[in-house]
Protein backbone atom coordinates (compact mmCIF):
# COMPACT_ATOMS: atom_id res chain seq x y z
CA UNK A 1 0.00 0.00 0.00
CA UNK A 2 0.98 4.02 -0.50
CA UNK A 3 3.90 4.73 1.61
CA UNK A 4 3.98 8.74 3.22
CA UNK A 5 7.12 8.81 1.54
CA UNK A 6 7.56 8.94 -2.11
CA UNK A 7 10.50 7.01 -3.80
CA UNK A 8 12.84 8.67 -6.08
CA UNK A 9 10.78 7.27 -8.88
CA UNK A 10 7.59 8.87 -7.91
CA UNK A 11 9.30 12.30 -7.25
CA UNK A 12 10.69 12.13 -10.78
CA UNK A 13 7.43 10.89 -12.04
CA UNK A 14 5.51 13.77 -10.35
CA UNK A 15 8.44 16.02 -12.36
CA UNK A 16 7.86 15.00 -15.47
CA UNK A 17 4.07 14.63 -14.78
CA UNK A 18 4.20 18.35 -13.99
CA UNK A 19 5.93 19.25 -17.25
CA UNK A 20 3.99 17.29 -19.42
CA UNK A 21 2.31 19.46 -22.35
CA UNK A 22 -1.28 19.34 -23.00
CA UNK A 23 -1.75 19.13 -26.99
CA UNK A 24 -5.23 17.68 -28.14
CA UNK A 25 -7.82 17.20 -25.95
CA UNK A 26 -11.07 16.23 -27.91
CA UNK A 27 -12.46 13.03 -28.10
CA UNK A 28 -12.93 12.64 -32.26
CA UNK A 29 -10.80 15.95 -33.28
CA UNK A 30 -11.91 15.12 -37.09
CA UNK A 31 -15.31 14.95 -36.67
CA UNK A 32 -14.88 18.73 -35.72
CA UNK A 33 -12.70 19.09 -38.62
CA UNK A 34 -15.52 17.88 -40.67
CA UNK A 35 -17.94 19.79 -39.13
CA UNK A 36 -16.24 23.41 -39.35
CA UNK A 37 -15.33 22.69 -43.05
CA UNK A 38 -19.03 22.29 -44.22
CA UNK A 39 -19.60 25.53 -42.23
CA UNK A 40 -16.95 26.90 -43.75
CA UNK A 41 -17.68 26.10 -47.26
CA UNK A 42 -21.52 27.01 -46.86
CA UNK A 43 -20.32 30.75 -45.58
CA UNK A 44 -18.09 30.73 -49.02
CA UNK A 45 -21.16 30.26 -50.93
CA UNK A 46 -23.18 32.60 -49.07
CA UNK A 47 -20.19 35.69 -49.84
CA UNK A 48 -20.32 34.18 -53.77
CA UNK A 49 -24.07 35.13 -53.56
CA UNK A 50 -23.44 38.84 -52.04
CA UNK A 51 -20.76 39.53 -53.98
CA UNK A 52 -22.39 38.41 -57.32
CA UNK A 53 -25.77 40.35 -56.13
CA UNK A 54 -23.52 43.24 -55.23
CA UNK A 55 -21.59 43.70 -58.37
CA UNK A 56 -24.36 43.38 -60.42
CA UNK A 57 -25.78 46.38 -58.51
CA UNK A 58 -22.57 48.15 -58.92
CA UNK A 59 -22.54 51.23 -61.19
CA UNK A 60 -18.56 52.25 -60.15
CA UNK A 61 -15.95 50.13 -61.44
CA UNK A 62 -14.25 50.34 -57.95
CA UNK A 63 -17.47 48.66 -56.41
CA UNK A 64 -17.04 46.21 -58.86
CA UNK A 65 -14.00 45.45 -58.29
CA UNK A 66 -14.30 45.29 -54.39
CA UNK A 67 -16.61 42.34 -55.14
CA UNK A 68 -14.44 40.21 -57.49
CA UNK A 69 -11.97 40.90 -54.01
CA UNK A 70 -14.84 39.61 -51.89
CA UNK A 71 -15.45 36.86 -54.95
CA UNK A 72 -12.33 35.95 -54.74
CA UNK A 73 -12.11 35.68 -51.12
CA UNK A 74 -14.87 33.65 -51.19
CA UNK A 75 -12.86 31.10 -53.51
CA UNK A 76 -10.00 30.67 -50.75
CA UNK A 77 -12.48 29.90 -48.20
CA UNK A 78 -14.10 27.42 -50.44
CA UNK A 79 -10.76 25.81 -51.17
CA UNK A 80 -9.83 26.27 -47.57
CA UNK A 81 -12.70 24.25 -46.83
CA UNK A 82 -12.49 21.52 -48.96
CA UNK A 83 -8.85 20.88 -48.39
CA UNK A 84 -10.33 20.78 -44.35
CA UNK A 85 -12.95 18.48 -44.93
CA UNK A 86 -10.79 16.18 -47.43
CA UNK A 87 -7.46 15.94 -44.95
CA UNK A 88 -10.12 15.38 -41.91
CA UNK A 89 -12.12 12.28 -44.03
CA UNK A 90 -8.75 10.58 -45.19
CA UNK A 91 -6.57 10.77 -41.39
CA UNK A 92 -9.82 9.21 -40.60
CA UNK A 93 -10.15 6.83 -43.44
CA UNK A 94 -6.33 5.60 -43.07
CA UNK A 95 -6.75 5.39 -39.57
CA UNK A 96 -9.02 2.30 -39.90
CA UNK A 97 -6.47 1.11 -43.13
CA UNK A 98 -3.92 0.86 -41.02
CA UNK A 99 -5.76 -0.80 -37.54
CA UNK A 100 -6.89 -3.04 -40.32
CA UNK A 101 -3.57 -3.96 -41.88
CA UNK A 102 -2.02 -4.65 -38.27
CA UNK A 103 -4.78 -7.06 -37.22
CA UNK A 104 -4.30 -8.95 -40.79
CA UNK A 105 -0.63 -9.04 -40.25
CA UNK A 106 -1.41 -10.53 -36.94
CA UNK A 107 -3.60 -13.02 -37.97
CA UNK A 108 -1.46 -13.91 -40.64
CA UNK A 109 1.53 -14.60 -38.74
CA UNK A 110 -1.10 -16.77 -36.28
CA UNK A 111 -1.81 -18.84 -38.85
CA UNK A 112 2.16 -19.33 -40.43
CA UNK A 113 2.78 -19.88 -36.71
CA UNK A 114 0.34 -22.44 -36.36
CA UNK A 115 0.83 -24.54 -39.36
CA UNK A 116 4.51 -24.40 -38.38
CA UNK A 117 3.29 -26.23 -34.65
CA UNK A 118 1.34 -28.54 -36.56
CA UNK A 119 4.15 -29.72 -38.61
CA UNK B 1 -5.90 20.37 16.23
CA UNK B 2 -5.65 19.00 13.04
CA UNK B 3 -4.96 15.47 12.40
CA UNK B 4 -1.46 14.84 10.84
CA UNK B 5 -1.73 14.71 7.04
CA UNK B 6 -0.32 11.77 4.30
CA UNK B 7 2.83 13.69 2.77
CA UNK B 8 1.12 13.48 -0.53
CA UNK B 9 -2.51 12.86 -0.66
CA UNK B 10 -2.64 12.96 -4.38
CA UNK B 11 -3.92 9.73 -6.05
CA UNK B 12 -1.71 8.36 -8.74
CA UNK B 13 -3.91 7.76 -11.15
CA UNK B 14 -7.65 9.24 -10.87
CA UNK B 15 -10.77 9.04 -13.05
CA UNK B 16 -13.64 11.51 -12.33
CA UNK B 17 -16.93 11.66 -14.13
CA UNK B 18 -15.34 10.28 -17.28
CA UNK B 19 -17.38 9.64 -20.14
CA UNK B 20 -15.79 8.27 -23.39
CA UNK B 21 -16.86 6.11 -26.53
CA UNK B 22 -16.20 5.25 -29.74
CA UNK B 23 -17.31 7.80 -32.60
CA UNK B 24 -21.12 8.25 -31.33
CA UNK B 25 -21.07 4.98 -28.72
CA UNK B 26 -20.64 6.23 -25.58
CA UNK B 27 -18.93 3.16 -23.58
CA UNK B 28 -18.10 4.65 -20.26
CA UNK B 29 -21.25 6.47 -18.62
CA UNK B 30 -19.18 8.29 -16.12
CA UNK B 31 -16.34 6.64 -14.73
CA UNK B 32 -14.81 7.04 -11.06
CA UNK B 33 -11.58 5.40 -10.39
CA UNK B 34 -8.97 6.28 -7.85
CA UNK B 35 -5.52 4.15 -7.81
CA UNK B 36 -3.75 5.62 -4.91
CA UNK B 37 0.33 5.52 -4.86
CA UNK B 38 1.95 1.59 -4.50
CA UNK B 39 -1.85 0.19 -4.34
CA UNK B 40 -2.77 -2.39 -6.93
CA UNK B 41 -6.17 -2.37 -8.16
CA UNK B 42 -8.47 -5.06 -9.74
CA UNK B 43 -10.82 -3.76 -12.07
CA UNK B 44 -13.52 -6.67 -12.90
CA UNK B 45 -16.36 -7.18 -15.08
CA UNK B 46 -17.59 -9.00 -17.51
CA UNK B 47 -17.06 -8.75 -21.33
CA UNK B 48 -18.49 -5.19 -22.50
CA UNK B 49 -18.34 -3.44 -19.50
CA UNK B 50 -16.04 -1.06 -20.80
CA UNK B 51 -13.16 -2.00 -18.73
CA UNK B 52 -10.38 -1.95 -21.67
CA UNK B 53 -11.88 2.10 -22.33
CA UNK B 54 -11.07 2.68 -18.99
CA UNK B 55 -7.70 1.77 -19.15
CA UNK B 56 -7.67 3.32 -23.16
CA UNK B 57 -8.58 7.12 -21.15
CA UNK B 58 -6.10 6.20 -18.29
CA UNK B 59 -3.25 6.02 -20.86
CA UNK B 60 -4.46 9.24 -22.98
CA UNK B 61 -5.23 6.57 -26.12
CA UNK B 62 -8.99 7.81 -25.80
CA UNK B 63 -9.76 11.04 -24.89
CA UNK B 64 -12.99 11.68 -22.87
CA UNK B 65 -16.32 13.56 -23.92
CA UNK B 66 -16.60 14.79 -20.35
CA UNK B 67 -15.24 14.23 -16.95
CA UNK B 68 -11.74 14.69 -15.71
CA UNK B 69 -8.66 12.54 -15.53
CA UNK B 70 -6.01 13.29 -13.38
CA UNK B 71 -2.31 11.93 -13.20
CA UNK B 72 -0.60 12.58 -9.66
CA UNK B 73 -3.27 15.01 -9.09
CA UNK B 74 -2.68 16.73 -12.35
CA UNK B 75 -5.48 17.01 -15.07
CA UNK B 76 -4.18 15.38 -17.93
CA UNK B 77 -7.17 15.13 -20.26
CA UNK B 78 -5.86 15.31 -23.78
CA UNK B 79 -2.61 14.72 -23.44
CA UNK B 80 -0.64 12.59 -25.92
CA UNK B 81 -0.31 8.98 -24.93
CA UNK B 82 3.32 8.86 -26.13
CA UNK B 83 4.13 11.37 -23.74
CA UNK B 84 2.13 9.93 -20.74
CA UNK B 85 3.64 6.42 -21.81
CA UNK B 86 7.76 8.43 -21.54
CA UNK B 87 6.71 9.78 -18.36
CA UNK B 88 5.45 6.53 -16.65
CA UNK B 89 2.44 5.43 -17.09
CA UNK B 90 2.39 2.27 -19.30
CA UNK B 91 -0.36 -0.22 -20.70
CA UNK B 92 0.43 -3.75 -21.35
CA UNK B 93 -2.77 -4.32 -23.59
CA UNK B 94 -5.06 -6.77 -24.26
CA UNK B 95 -4.02 -9.94 -26.31
CA UNK B 96 -0.19 -9.49 -27.46
CA UNK B 97 0.87 -5.89 -27.02
CA UNK B 98 4.05 -7.37 -29.19
CA UNK B 99 5.08 -7.48 -32.88
CA UNK B 100 5.49 -11.19 -34.22
CA UNK B 101 7.58 -10.46 -37.30
CA UNK B 102 10.51 -8.93 -34.63
CA UNK B 103 12.70 -10.99 -32.50
CA UNK B 104 12.91 -11.12 -28.83
CA UNK B 105 15.31 -8.51 -28.47
CA UNK B 106 14.31 -6.44 -31.23
CA UNK B 107 10.77 -6.19 -29.30
CA UNK B 108 12.81 -4.77 -26.54
CA UNK B 109 15.08 -2.68 -28.25
CA UNK B 110 11.82 -0.66 -29.68
CA UNK B 111 11.38 0.71 -25.57
CA UNK B 112 14.60 2.54 -25.99
CA UNK B 113 11.92 5.53 -27.18
CA UNK B 114 11.52 5.83 -23.63
CA UNK B 115 15.36 7.21 -23.11
CA UNK B 116 17.54 4.74 -21.80
CA UNK B 117 19.72 3.44 -23.51
CA UNK B 118 19.35 -0.62 -24.86
CA UNK B 119 21.59 -2.55 -22.23
CA UNK B 120 19.49 -0.81 -19.42
CA UNK B 121 16.46 -1.78 -21.21
CA UNK B 122 17.07 -5.05 -22.04
CA UNK B 123 18.93 -6.10 -18.52
CA UNK B 124 15.63 -4.94 -17.18
CA UNK B 125 13.82 -7.07 -19.23
CA UNK B 126 15.87 -9.95 -18.93
CA UNK B 127 15.97 -9.44 -15.42
CA UNK B 128 12.20 -10.15 -14.52
CA UNK B 129 11.62 -12.71 -16.90
CA UNK B 130 14.62 -14.38 -17.73
CA UNK B 131 13.23 -17.31 -19.81
CA UNK B 132 13.36 -14.18 -22.35
CA UNK B 133 17.25 -14.29 -22.21
CA UNK B 134 17.07 -17.89 -23.69
CA UNK B 135 15.13 -16.58 -26.58
CA UNK B 136 16.34 -13.42 -27.42
CA UNK B 137 17.41 -14.21 -31.23
CA UNK B 138 13.74 -15.98 -31.66
CA UNK B 139 10.57 -14.56 -33.70
CA UNK B 140 7.84 -13.07 -31.06
CA UNK B 141 5.20 -14.62 -33.09
CA UNK B 142 6.31 -17.80 -32.82
CA UNK B 143 7.11 -18.14 -28.80
CA UNK B 144 4.23 -19.62 -26.38
CA UNK B 145 1.22 -17.76 -25.24
CA UNK B 146 2.87 -17.14 -21.75
CA UNK B 147 5.56 -16.10 -23.32
CA UNK B 148 4.44 -13.75 -25.46
CA UNK B 149 2.31 -12.17 -22.30
CA UNK B 150 6.01 -12.07 -20.89
CA UNK B 151 7.23 -10.37 -23.56
CA UNK B 152 4.83 -7.91 -23.40
CA UNK B 153 5.43 -6.91 -19.89
CA UNK B 154 8.80 -6.86 -20.29
CA UNK B 155 8.50 -4.38 -22.51
CA UNK B 156 6.56 -2.60 -20.40
CA UNK B 157 8.93 -2.69 -17.35
CA UNK B 158 11.78 -1.94 -19.16
CA UNK B 159 10.66 1.57 -19.09
CA UNK B 160 10.90 1.77 -15.76
CA UNK B 161 6.65 2.65 -15.25
CA UNK B 162 5.24 4.25 -12.30
CA UNK B 163 1.97 3.04 -13.26
CA UNK B 164 1.34 -0.29 -14.79
CA UNK B 165 -2.03 -1.02 -16.08
CA UNK B 166 -2.35 -4.45 -17.42
CA UNK B 167 -5.44 -5.48 -19.99
CA UNK B 168 -6.83 -9.31 -19.63
CA UNK B 169 -3.41 -10.62 -18.88
CA UNK B 170 -4.83 -14.36 -18.09
CA UNK B 171 -6.60 -14.04 -21.46
CA UNK B 172 -6.08 -17.41 -23.68
CA UNK B 173 -3.28 -18.74 -20.96
CA UNK B 174 -3.57 -21.77 -19.18
CA UNK B 175 -4.42 -21.42 -15.10
CA UNK B 176 -0.88 -22.42 -14.53
CA UNK B 177 1.16 -19.78 -16.37
CA UNK B 178 -1.22 -17.63 -15.68
CA UNK B 179 -0.42 -18.06 -11.83
CA UNK B 180 3.63 -17.65 -12.94
CA UNK B 181 2.24 -14.27 -14.77
CA UNK B 182 0.88 -13.00 -11.23
CA UNK B 183 3.38 -14.45 -9.57
CA UNK B 184 5.40 -11.69 -11.04
CA UNK B 185 2.93 -9.07 -10.60
CA UNK B 186 2.53 -9.77 -7.13
CA UNK B 187 6.92 -9.51 -7.21
CA UNK B 188 5.97 -5.63 -8.74
CA UNK B 189 3.39 -4.90 -6.51
CA UNK B 190 5.85 -5.35 -3.60
CA UNK B 191 8.37 -3.26 -5.12
CA UNK B 192 5.89 -0.38 -4.65
CA UNK B 193 4.93 0.13 -8.38
CA UNK B 194 1.41 0.90 -9.13
CA UNK B 195 -0.58 -1.21 -10.85
CA UNK B 196 -3.99 -0.91 -12.29
CA UNK B 197 -5.69 -4.83 -13.50
CA UNK B 198 -8.29 -5.56 -16.06
CA UNK B 199 -9.91 -8.87 -15.58
CA UNK B 200 -12.65 -10.88 -16.55
CA UNK B 201 -12.34 -13.67 -14.10
CA UNK B 202 -11.54 -12.71 -10.73
CA UNK B 203 -9.63 -15.63 -8.38
CA UNK B 204 -6.01 -15.01 -9.50
CA UNK B 205 -5.80 -10.95 -9.61
CA UNK B 206 -7.90 -10.87 -6.46
CA UNK B 207 -5.08 -12.49 -4.44
CA UNK B 208 -2.40 -9.66 -5.63
CA UNK B 209 -5.01 -7.38 -4.89
CA UNK B 210 -5.09 -4.39 -2.59
CA UNK B 211 -8.10 -3.25 -3.05
CA UNK B 212 -10.83 -3.84 -5.90
CA UNK B 213 -13.86 -2.37 -8.22
CA UNK B 214 -16.83 -4.08 -10.15
CA UNK B 215 -17.54 -2.39 -13.71
CA UNK B 216 -20.67 -2.67 -15.06
CA UNK B 217 -22.49 -0.87 -18.36
CA UNK B 218 -19.68 1.48 -18.03
CA UNK B 219 -19.91 2.49 -14.35
CA UNK B 220 -18.11 1.57 -11.24
CA UNK B 221 -20.78 -0.41 -9.69
CA UNK B 222 -18.42 -0.62 -6.45
CA UNK B 223 -15.28 -0.77 -4.71
CA UNK B 224 -13.99 -2.60 -2.09
CA UNK B 225 -11.64 -5.17 -0.29
CA UNK B 226 -11.00 -8.22 -2.46
CA UNK B 227 -12.69 -10.64 -0.69
CA UNK B 228 -16.23 -8.57 -0.49
CA UNK B 229 -15.80 -7.94 -3.93
CA UNK B 230 -15.58 -11.37 -4.65
CA UNK B 231 -18.80 -12.26 -3.34
CA UNK B 232 -20.67 -9.55 -5.10
CA UNK B 233 -18.84 -10.00 -8.16
CA UNK B 234 -20.81 -13.85 -8.23
CA UNK B 235 -23.72 -11.99 -7.93
CA UNK B 236 -23.14 -9.60 -10.76
CA UNK B 237 -22.52 -11.90 -12.95
CA UNK B 238 -25.63 -13.98 -12.26
CA UNK B 239 -27.54 -10.91 -11.84
CA UNK B 240 -29.06 -11.61 -8.12
CA UNK B 241 -29.00 -9.93 -5.03
CA UNK B 242 -26.03 -9.78 -3.47
CA UNK B 243 -25.21 -10.31 0.04
CA UNK B 244 -24.92 -7.16 0.81
CA UNK B 245 -28.09 -5.40 -0.48
CA UNK B 246 -26.49 -4.44 -4.09
CA UNK B 247 -28.51 -5.41 -6.60
CA UNK B 248 -27.10 -6.08 -9.98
Amino acid sequence: MSDDTPSPRLNEFQREVDELRITGGRANPERLAVTVSIVLFLAAVVIEIIAFLQSSNADDLRDQTDMVILALLGVVVAMGAVAMFLRASLTRWFRYWLVRLIYENRASTDRTVEALNED
Amino acid sequence: MMAPQPADDRALLELRGIRAGYGIIDVLHGVDLRVERGQVMALLGPNGAGKSTTLGVASGQIHPTAGRLLISGRELNGVRPEALARAGVCLVPEGRGIFPNLTVAENIRMMTYSGGSYADVQSRAFAQFPRLEERRRQLAGTLSGGEQQMLSMARALATDPALLMLDELSMGLAPIIVEELYGQVAELARSGLSILIVEQFAQTVLGVADIAAIMLQGRIQRTGPPAEIAEELTAAYLGIQSPNGGDH
